[in-house]
């Protein structure tokens, strides 16, 4: 059977969702082909479940420091069935909220597993897709005014190292625990390495991170990284940074135990389970890109700034396309990619201008350049407030962390914001704003940030920047 | 003259240390003034010692006993939880010394001098200070009145052990069982939410039809419907008419709907309102004209009608808050020091600490429709944004006010969680002019609630990703 389409997407994570309803209010007759479940990586193994797991962990650790308050409790157990209950409800609403937006749109699902194909008596040039099904039936047909590519990734996984579901874990096994796991190591501490490990800890887990490189979530800001080892510790989590795992070294007995060169010497560390949390993999492999001449590197689809492969009415999109592999930039990409097929102007996506959360306590989020980024091409200017000097942070019992705030001492354009503590995730959402308008620290400044809320730290620290801070 | 009364000359004078004056005299200070600042009571004014953040203590902790008691749905059992209310009064003690010390050390940071005692004028460039039997004068250049406001008390309601004002509710020794409010408002509203999270019975008389008065209807039905769920009565078209004290209660009596009712209870909280502190100032002295309801008329630096005298906060007109009285005295010190700084209260914002939380920046739809505006409005649902929904806590909306013809932002209003934090980037967007399409255009991360102001910016633009229409 064929059918003809002016767009389809070939799969429906958070990047093809999203980039197909914004077609179907273009106008365009759109489909999804998607194998699994629609939402992709970031509604069932990735954002969405562990968020739900993480606010478990959130509000049993803060129960348990309570008594600060003078609230008294006899006694804090887990229910470790309910949180994942809860986490699944979770998931099941939005992903049923996505497939109404799907009807309502009238976008055409298709449950397969899609492949590009080459010139063929459907099409003379490349981008029919053949969606194969589970049940065996015959393939369907698609051909399509354009495509575009969004099958995201999965984790990759260590030579010699291998997943086995039960000892050896990946985040796709991790969610599906029954138990927590009295001990872990977590390979990689990396953001997904981090949240893990703050959400295990505070369940209760005896956990260790094995980072190759100098420190923990190695891409962001030092500050951030140092004080978020400085709290792990406090809580317990060891941490063991340069270390090169020995693979090859497992042993399942009892415990399993695993061998990592640090600092020349050999070190070895056991525990329940093991978490391999070293990256992603793109799914690019088995989309029969080699009927095209889409171009690939070390397996990401290669794009120019609107999201065009060499093939231009092929689009990739999201993380098979490398960079900043969020689901907010799969998102936004996806828009993109369909504005520009409709012909509307579209404005690349610059990545200074995107984000970046981790929901680990305290929470992470940053924008922009990193100091030692910025100091590459700019004479900086910084001004950094510590949370302890806001009111409503010591209100609200949590005042540990920071707000930094770059910017370039000629020009004054604000270059990176990084927050480091309560809500910093809820307060990201100006700094964004504001790297939007090439903003100031002075415009930051002007803002009126009421009181007494955890907001006021982004007009203090812009303040400081400027060496004009009140509270401080 | 007291005898030996002696005179100091000080570049600027500072009457009160709330977040008005102390705001004012470090700006001040910064520009290179020398600043003396005079305080009768307590560094940090209202609003760190009997305002904003021991009210938001005690709701801090309120919010923690309800989450432990409701854990349960978060795969937590908490058994036998309660509240030693004794220590939850130490905390917040804790937490205003901090702060107030905070203050302190700023002062010294500054080389700002720090009087204690009254201040009240006794010339235009003079103002003396009593402190006990002591007395002290200080000639300035200038001088920034910020004496804050205190509560109303109304006839038959007569302060007490029993009758409370907001500040003697902050300091109650015990959760009361039973607690009558008079008065609806913001500050009436926050407490009872407080209070009867920790378990209080309580009852809110309302003079006006509605609760919140100057709010939206909408953005205050998630409020009141979550104050239903705590047990919370609201009466509406309710006047107080007087209370008497019982052996160990009082018994308030009021007219609700033209029908006369009395209600029992441990104690009542007046919380109807603030009037400024300008009455024993001796402004008359200086030639500082009061406007009405005893507020001080200013130009738009702060100035009053003796050049060299300026008021900030509570006692000058517009919202009583923290965070206006802090801008005013931003504004006023740089007036003092030379820079042409002047007031805009477009992207003033405001914040109800409820359950869930209210905040809005700039003009509400009726208000632009007034202004004359053609306006294009749209809203979302904290229900259908993922962050809300792991939060466990997803009522609520966000709506965005623009103007038709352009998409400029002229105001937003929130209610549910975390809005009191999301309204700041709504601050930025009306200080400076952003469109709904810059707002869409912010890539906002995922999963966080500020996905919400992007998605209520497409409902405008007619594109919204994740509802439909
Ligand atoms: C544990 C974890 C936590 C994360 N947390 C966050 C976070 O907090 N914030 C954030 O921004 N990002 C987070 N991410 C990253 C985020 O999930 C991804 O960036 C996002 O999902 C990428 O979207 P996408 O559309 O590119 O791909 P995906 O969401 O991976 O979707 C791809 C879809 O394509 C389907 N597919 C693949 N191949 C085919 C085929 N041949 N035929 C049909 N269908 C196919 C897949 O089944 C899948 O549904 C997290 C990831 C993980 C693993
Ligand atoms: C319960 C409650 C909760 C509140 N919550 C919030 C909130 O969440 N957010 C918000 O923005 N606002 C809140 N407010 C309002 C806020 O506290 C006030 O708007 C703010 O404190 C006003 O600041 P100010 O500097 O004008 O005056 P004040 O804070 O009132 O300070 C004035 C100071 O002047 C001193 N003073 C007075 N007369 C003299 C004199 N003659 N000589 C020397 N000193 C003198 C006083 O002792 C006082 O310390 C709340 C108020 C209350 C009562």
């Amino acid at each position: 059977m064929v059918k003809n389409y002016d767009l389809v997407l070939l799969g429906g994570g958070t990047g093809g969702y999203v980039a197909a309803i914004r077609a179907s209010q273009l106008g365009l007759k759109t489909a999804i082909v998607e194998k699994d479940s629609l939402g992709g990586t970031c509604l069932h193994k990735g954002c969405i479940p562990t968020k739900a797991l993480l606010r478990s962990a959130e509000v049993f650790s803060e129960i348990k420091k309570s008594q600060d308050f003078g609230i008294e409790v006899a006694q804090v157990a887990l229910r470790f069935n309910k949180i994942q209950e809860r986490k699944q409800a979770i998931v099941n609403q939005l992903h049923h909220g996505i497939q109404q937006l799907m009807k309502k749109g009238k976008i055409d699902m298709i449950n397969g597993f899609g492949r590009l194909l080459g010139p063929s008596i459907f099409s003379p040039i490349p981008g029919s897709i053949s969606v194969e099904f589970a049940d065996g039936r015959e393939n369907e047909i698609l051909t399509s005014k354009n495509v575009i590519l969004a099958t995201g990734s999965r984790p990759r996984s260590l030579n010699g190292l291998a997943v086995d579901g039960e000892h050896v874990l990946t985040s796709d096994e991790a969610l599906q625990l029954q138990e927590v796991p009295a001990s872990i190591v977590i390979v990689g501490g990396g953001v997904i390495g981090v949240e893990w490990a703050s959400m295990l800890a505070d369940f209760g887990s005896k956990v260790t991170i094995l980072e190759y490189s100098d420190r923990i979530i190695p891409s962001e800001d030092r500050t951030l990284s140092l004080s978020l080892a400085r709290s792990f510790k406090k809580r317990g989590i060891q941490m063991v940074t340069s270390a090169k795992l020995l693979p090859e070294t497992l042993q399942k007995e009892n415990q399993l135990s695993i061998s990592a060169e640090v600092d020349g010497r050999t070190e070895t560390f056991s525990a329940e389970k093991i978490l391999v949390s070293v990256g992603r993999m793109p799914n690019t492999e088995d989309i029969g890109l080699a009927n095209t001449s889409i171009e690939t590197d070390h397996g990401y689809i290669k794009t120019n700034a609107f999201g065009q492969t060499k093939e231009t009415h092929i689009y990739a999109i999201g993380d098979i396309t490398g960079g900043l592999q969020l689901a907010h930039v799969a998102s936004h990409e996806g828009i993109h990619a369909v504005e520009h097929i409709a012909g509307l102007p579209v404005e690349p996506l610059q990545p200074e201008r995107v984000p970046r959360c981790i929901y680990t306590h305290p929470e992470i989020a940053s924008i922009g350049l990193t100091e030692a980024q910025a100091k590459k091409d700019h004479l900086v200017k910084v001004g950094k407030v510590p949370f302890g000097a806001i009111g409503k942070a010591l209100v609200y019992g949590d005042s540990e962390g920071f707000a930094k705030v770059i910017a370039d001492k000629s020009t004054n354009d604000v270059l990176g914001i990084h927050l480091y503590g309560p809500h910093a995730t809820d307060l990201i959402g100006e700094a964004a704003a504001a790297k939007l308008l090439d903003a100031t620290p002075w415009e930051l400044s002007e803002v009126i940030h009421p009181h007494p809320t955890l907001s006021e730290i982004i007009g203090e620290a812009a303040l400081a920047a400027d060496g004009r801070a009140i509270h401080l | 003259m007291v005898v030996g009364e002696f005179t100091t000359e000080v570049d600027t004078v500072v009457i009160g240390a709330g977040p008005g004056g102390y705001v004012a005299a470090i700006r001040a200070a910064q520009l290179g003034q020398k600043v003396i600042v005079i305080e009768k009571q307590h560094v940090g004014g209202v609003c760190l010692n009997v305002g904003c953040i021991p009210s938001k203590a005690l709701i801090s902790a309120s919010h923690r006993f309800e989450q432990m008691n409701h854990s349960e749905s978060m795969g937590i059992s908490a058994e036998n939880v309660h509240v030693d209310f004794h220590k939850v009064q130490e905390w917040k003690g804790q937490i205003v010394d901090r702060l107030t010390s905070g203050v302190k050390g700023l002062f010294k940071a500054h080389n700002i001098e720090s009087v204690e005692g009254e201040a009240l004028f006794v010339d235009s460039d003079v103002v003396r200070v009593n402190h006990g039997y002591e007395s002290s004068r200080y000639k300035f250049n200038h001088c920034i009145i910020a004496t804050g406001s205190s509560p109303i008390e109304i006839p038959g309601f007569k302060w007490s052990s029993r009758v409370l004002s907001s500040t003697g509710a902050l300091a109650l020794k015990e959760i009361p069982k039973k607690l009558v409010v008079i008065g609806g408002g913001y500050i009436g509203i926050e407490l009872s939410s407080a209070l009867a999270g920790f378990g209080t019975e309580v009852v809110i008389l309302e003079g006006s039809p509605s609760i919140l008065p100057a709010f939206e209807k909408r953005l205050i039905a998630p409020v009141k419907k979550k104050l239903k769920a705590k047990g919370v009565s609201v009466f509406t078209k309710a006047l107080a008419k007087g209370v008497e004290e019982t052996a160990n209660g009082v018994s308030v009596t009021a007219e609700v709907k033209g029908k006369t009712q009395t209600f029992d209870a441990d104690y009542v909280m007046v919380t109807v309102g603030r009037r400024p502190n300008t009455k024993d100032l001796g402004l008359d002295l200086a030639g500082v004209e009061l406007g009405e309801r005893g507020l001080i008329h200013v130009d738009k630096q702060g100035k009053t009608s003796n050049d060299k005298v300026y008021a900030i906060g509570d006692i000058v007109s517009g919202m009583a808050l923290a965070h206006k009285a802090s801008y005013e005295g931003k504004i006023a010190a740089e007036a003092i020091s030379g820079i042409a700084s002047e007031v805009d209260y477009r992207a003033m914002p405001a914040v109800v600490f409820s359950d869930p939380e209210i905040a809005s920046v700039g003009l509400s739809e009726e208000e632009a429709v007034k202004e004359g505006y053609e306006v294009k409005t749209g809203q979302f649902p904290f229900a259908a944004n993922g962050r809300a929904l792991s939060l466990g806590e997803s009522d609520g909306f966000l709506k965005i006010v623009s103007r038709a013809s352009d998409g400029l932002v002229l105001g937003a209003q929130i209610v549910g969680v975390s809005a009191s934090d999301m309204i700041a980037e709504f601050g930025l967007a009306v200080e400076s002019g952003m469109t709904v399409e810059d707002l869409a255009l912010t890539i906002h991360a995922h999963p966080t609630l500020g996905e919400i102001a992007m998605e209520a910016a497409d409902v405008v633009l007619g594109h919204p990703i994740h509802i439909a229409k």
